[in-house]
């Protein structure tokens, strides 16, 4: 229904057409140059690594702005903050942290597989004798499985090593990321309205409440992702510290990355954990028992009680989905791919949720 | 929906002019000039309504940082009824015709004209909207949102909370003046 003056063609469909194709062929000509140079993939990771950054500061922004502190020293002071976070990471976390990683490497390499077969099968005659036969069999097979794993495992750090030589590489564009988080901060809301302001008339409230919701979801979500990572990592640290386990940093660190995929995260914790206590410790099954009843409380706190407590309402993505996203993540963009892909898809996921909200909404669709 | 003071005699003059003819182009001024008259012209437009009169310049500054400019042409739509309601306009230049009491109603319901503001019901409260509101001619309109008016009272809550007092005032005015009306009504019929 229309007023009796409304004439809906008086901006008329052409403008609009014009806006999308335009907007089409923008995101084409973008996908065409990230095609194109390859450097172009750094710097959108750099935009999207600092965006995410700049939303994780958001709320300590809108804290200290609402002490009445101006927003450009609100600013300076997370930067402070930040700063002397990543310098005592750097100095007191990341030596250990790279002191654990070479141990386990060397460790992986001296471990004598088929010692491990050897004294696993004496140890199965003694109690299941009727099992070690048929498994004497089956364990030259394995011996040579076990012995592919441990090359991939090598394989796996160097690897890493490799990886961490790019980071090198990317570090030199992350030199002007403290520059954009810094704008991204202060004129993220003038951003917004230069956006809003070249919107149809038509299109203005949807997009206001649209960009509205999805700023706050995505806001929300990043906030939320950091903090139980964070927590996660803390408090495994903490766990396998106290209870002896040699490895504690470097499987807080995998503990607190893997907390980003559903589901399979805090089971690939588990799976990696167990591994590395069986591996290096002696004996084992101890460490591995209270490891696992540690870990296994930690998920339980971090999906009982932080997460509702960062999101009002957690999202539901089915296990198949989580296994597809993190293909995809890691055919498109590596290891690093992987860890970001459930993200991306959940943010992604909102985004569409909210955008065919809002189109049904205004009946626009 | 006319629930203004009136402002003085120039705004008068201004408001009778603008609906005659198509609101002054300032494109010919420099850029500078044009924004600062601009700014001044909509400040004396938004001072005369009840809801931003008397405001501090401090609080101003903040206040004109939730602003939306917006331009329309004559008959275009600027929010039908049905629709969610995101948030108020006040009219800077032009006109503005609220239509429909009901499904598929064009009645006229009023026309708004400089100073006038619609819409502020959705600043409260997240429902649809009751009327469709057009522009009568080529019109400018003022919009703030009720997102921002959120952001406002959480980030400047003396602020935030003057001007969810002065838009409850002015509801409750409204309120008031429905229920006198329906009183009335009411005792025609009675009397019949």
């Amino acid at each position: 229904m229309t007023a009796p003056a409304a004439q809906p063609g008086v901006t008329g469909g052409n403008p609009v057409i014009r806006r999308i194709v335009l907007l089409a062929l923008t995101v084409l000509l973008l996908f065409l140059l990230v095609r194109a140079f390859p450097v172009i993939d750094d710097i959108i990771s750099v935009i999207v690594i600092s965006l995410v950054i700049s939303y994780a500061m958001r709320p300590l922004m809108t804290y200290l702005e609402r002490r009445g502190i101006n927003r450009v020293v609100t600013i300076l002071i997370l930067f402070v903050l930040f700063a002397a976070v990543i310098t005592l990471a750097i100095a007191y976390l990341v030596p250990r942290l790279i002191e654990q990683l070479s141990a386990i490497g060397s460790t992986l390499n001296q471990i004598d597989v088929r010692q491990i077969r050897d004294s696993s099968l004496e140890w199965i005659e003694q109690y299941f004798p009727a099992l070690a036969e048929s498994l004497r069999e089956e364990t030259g097979e394995a011996a040579m499985i076990a012995d592919r794993a441990r090359g991939i495992v090598t394989s796996v750090i160097q690897q890493s090593a490799n990886v961490l030589a790019g980071l090198v590489n990317f570090f030199s564009l992350l030199s002007i990321m403290p520059i954009l988080i810094f704008f991204m901060l202060k004129d993220g809301r003038l951003f917004t309205r230069s956006v809003v302001a070249r919107v149809p008339n038509r299109f203005f409230e949807m997009t206001m409440s649209l960009l509205y919701k999805v700023n706050r979801t995505i806001g929300d979500y990043i906030v939320s992702v950091v903090i139980s990572s964070l927590f996660v990592g803390a408090t495994t640290w903490l766990g396998l510290s106290i209870i002896g386990v040699r490895y504690s940093l470097a499987l807080a660190v995998v503990g607190g990355l893997f907390n980003v995929i559903p589901f399979f995260g805090p089971l690939l914790t588990i799976v990696v954990t167990s591994l590395l206590i069986i591996l290096t410790e002696d004996p084992f099954v101890l460490p591995l028992v209270w490891a696992v009843i540690v870990l296994f409380l930690i998920q339980q706190v971090e999906s009982i009680v932080v997460k509702p407590m960062l999101l009002s309402h957690s999202m539901s993505i089915h296990p198949a989905v989580v296994i597809i996203a993190v293909l995809i993540g890691g055919r498109i963009a590596g290891p690093i791919g992987m860890f970001i892909a459930v993200p991306v898809y959940s943010i992604i996921h909102m985004v569409i949720v909210d955008l065919y909200q809002h189109l049904k909404d205004y009946r626009i669709i | 929906m006319n629930e203004k003071p009136k402002a003085d005699r120039d705004l008068e003059t201004m408001q009778s002019n603008s609906s005659r003819r198509r609101p002054p182009s300032l494109e010919w001024l420099p850029v500078r000039i044009r924004d600062r008259s601009r700014a001044r012209m909509i400040r004396e437009v938004m001072a005369s309504t009840p809801l931003f009169h008397g405001i501090g310049r401090q609080d101003w500054r903040l206040l004109s940082n939730l602003f939306h400019d917006r331009s329309y042409e004559q008959g275009e739509i600027i929010f039908e009824r049905g629709m969610p309601g995101l948030g108020m306009y006040v009219v800077i230049e032009g006109s503005v015709q609220i239509t429909g009491g009901g499904e598929d109603d064009e009645t006229v319901l009023a026309t708004l004209e400089k100073g006038d503001f619609f819409g502020e019901m959705a600043v409260i409260e997240e429902g649809v909207r009751n009327a469709t509101a057009s522009a009568a001619e080529p019109t400018r309109l003022i919009g703030l949102f009720r997102p921002q008016f959120r952001e406002l009272l959480r980030d400047r809550p003396k602020l935030g909370v003057l001007m969810y007092e002065r838009i409850g005032r002015i509801l409750v005015e409204r309120l008031r003046r429905a229920d006198e009306f329906l009183l009335q009504q009411a005792k025609r019929m009675a009397e019949q």
